[in-house]
């Protein structure tokens, strides 16, 4: 892995869809072992933004790089490094939980044996090991979401894009979730996670980026921001100054 | 890695799948009626001589080779069918699903996604349909009509083959383009009705087009392998019954088309498409 300052960095990133600008211009430096909380409205760009990053979408403009490795010409390798929960997952519904997440592992480039490892582990870590041989499409949508999240964690990855991870979870699933966040960030390595609830980001993120209109309105680490990250927010979307 | 990962999972979901039995269906059912039909004909062959009235030589007796044949028509509706179901669902069922982004963020290249799920479905598919020309030819021995020769068999093979990756690639190819699975079956299904209509059509064009026209059919092209593979001893309905062995020279040119016009190109494109495409979560 490259040494690099920032974990991810992008420079004037666009993506356009004929007349509409999902992202404009947009520059971003999240550092290693950062939670950065990607918050804005419905529409705002921060979907558009993870899916560039991961590889989905085709930059407009702009370049990107994750870990030092640009995601149009090093793709493979941006993606060898990464996870990714995408918003509103899907699932081969006939398999079993276990089976889904070992070949998620497999096609991350883990494997056999250590596949079945970390797909036990993960498991375990997300309360689903006693329903792990169960089919997918016996699970209710929280069992769905954690089996999602786990996916993302699978490979040990270095920078882990969460969108709206903890959608369709109780109080206390979500709870551990965003322990399973903080935990792996400790590892050193870097999530961005776009969410809609403020006060999760508030709890775990070190830094919060605020997108709308597919343009960065505000970036701030946490513990520079006096009051609350609601008025924060709300000040940024509205384009006051802080 | 990424390709071995797709191919084992796909070929596994493929025979393990309730789908799987629907194609066993679809295969072995128009099998079976073909075999009762035959054996209908080759107990009262008024009724071969019935339906051929409006030729002009109507047939009177029935031979393997018009069992053969007239499977060959029915059959290749059910690999149509069957290609269409299956391979319409390779990105466009991904996609609807909702796995698409997530498969694309893993560390493998597009293309492997879809030749992986391609090989996998013609490693199930093409033996099955070998094994549905072989019963064929075994159950008209047994029935008494006769046997039919080694090299007929093999033409008969060989064109159903080709059938099964050409419809599986053209298949491919509306997978890519569509969203949703359904929407790829029914472009795909409506691209083969157009281009069986065209093939019909092409018999009452003056020669020259239709010679030109020739070039992208299908049948044409079957008709030809069959022609030669078999020495000029068998060939399909749909283009007038069988040929005379057309010449290593045309067989090649009509192996070209099949295989590369009509199998590689369409899967190409389908790679190429899907290469630059942007995928966003349903």
């Amino acid at each position: 892995m490259p040494k690099v300052k920032y974990a991810i960095v992008t420079e004037n990133l666009t993506k356009r869809y004929g007349h509409i600008l999902a992202v404009d211009n947009l520059n971003l430096n999240v550092e290693h072992g950062d939670i950065c909380g990607l918050l804005g409205p419905n529409g705002a760009g921060k979907t558009t933004l993870i899916e560039m990053l991961i590889g989905a979408l085709k930059p407009t403009s702009g370049t990107a790089k994750i870990l030092g490795y640009d995601i149009r010409t090093n793709s493979l390798k941006v993606r060898k490094m990464i996870g990714f929960l995408p918003e509103n997952c899907g699932f081969y519904k006939n398999m079993s939980g276990f089976r889904f997440l070992r070949y998620m592992a497999e096609l991350g480039g883990i494997t056999k044996q250590n596949a079945l490892k970390k797909a036990n582990e993960l498991l375990k870590k997300v309360g689903l090991s006693e329903r792990g041989d169960s089919r997918i499409s016996t699970y209710s949508g929280g069992m769905k979401q954690r089996l999602a999240i786990a996916q993302a964690f699978i490979t040990d990855p270095a920078i882990v894009f969460l969108d709206e991870p903890t959608s369709d979870l109780d109080p206390i699933v979500r709870e551990e979730i965003l322990e399973m966040i903080v935990d792996y960030a400790k590892k050193g390595k870097t999530v961005l996670i776009a969410s809609h609830i403020l006060p999760e980001i508030n709890k775990i993120s070190d830094i919060v980026t605020i997108i709308d209109n597919g343009k960065i309105k505000k970036t701030a680490r946490l513990e520079t921001i006096q009051g609350s990250l609601e008025d924060f927010y709300k000040k940024a979307i509205k384009g006051e100054v802080y | 890695m990424g390709l071995k990962v797709i191919f084992m999972r796909e070929t596994r979901d493929i025979i393990l799948s309730k789908r799987f039995l629907l194609y066993l269906t679809l295969l072995f059912l128009p099998l079976i009626m073909n075999v009762w039909f035959s054996w209908m004909m080759y107990k009262d062959p008024s009724i071969l001589l019935q339906m051929t009235y409006f030729l002009p030589e109507p047939i009177e007796i029935v031979t393997p080779m018009i069992c053969m044949m007239s499977y060959l028509d029915i059959a290749t509706f059910s690999i149509a069918l069957i290609a269409v179901l299956h391979a319409s669902d390779f990105i466009a069922g991904e996609q609807s699903r909702g796995m698409l982004t997530m498969l694309v963020s893993k560390p493998l290249h597009r293309w492997e996604l879809i030749v992986g799920k391609y090989i996998s479905f013609m490693v199930v598919f093409l033996p099955l349909l070998t094994l549905n020309i072989v019963l064929m030819t075994v159950s008209i021995y047994v029935i008494g009509i006769g046997a039919v020769e080694g090299v007929v068999l093999a033409g008969y093979i060989f064109a159903v083959l080709f059938y099964g990756i050409v419809f599986t690639s053209i298949a491919t190819l509306f997978s890519v383009l569509s969203k949703r699975p359904s929407v790829a079956s029914l472009g795909t299904m409506i691209f083969l009705i157009l281009w069986m209509i065209f093939d019909f059509m092409n018999v009452y064009l003056p020669q020259t087009t239709a010679d030109l026209l020739n070039t992208i059919s299908l049948s044409h092209h079957i008709n030809i392998v069959l022609g030669f593979i078999s020495n000029g001893q068998a060939g399909i309905f749909a283009k007038g019954g069988i040929l005379e062995d057309p010449g290593i020279e045309i067989f090649m040119t009509s192996l070209f088309a099949i295989l590369v016009m009509l199998t590689l190109i369409p899967v190409l494109l389908s790679i190429i498409i899907f290469q630059k495409k942007d995928i966003k979560n349903r």
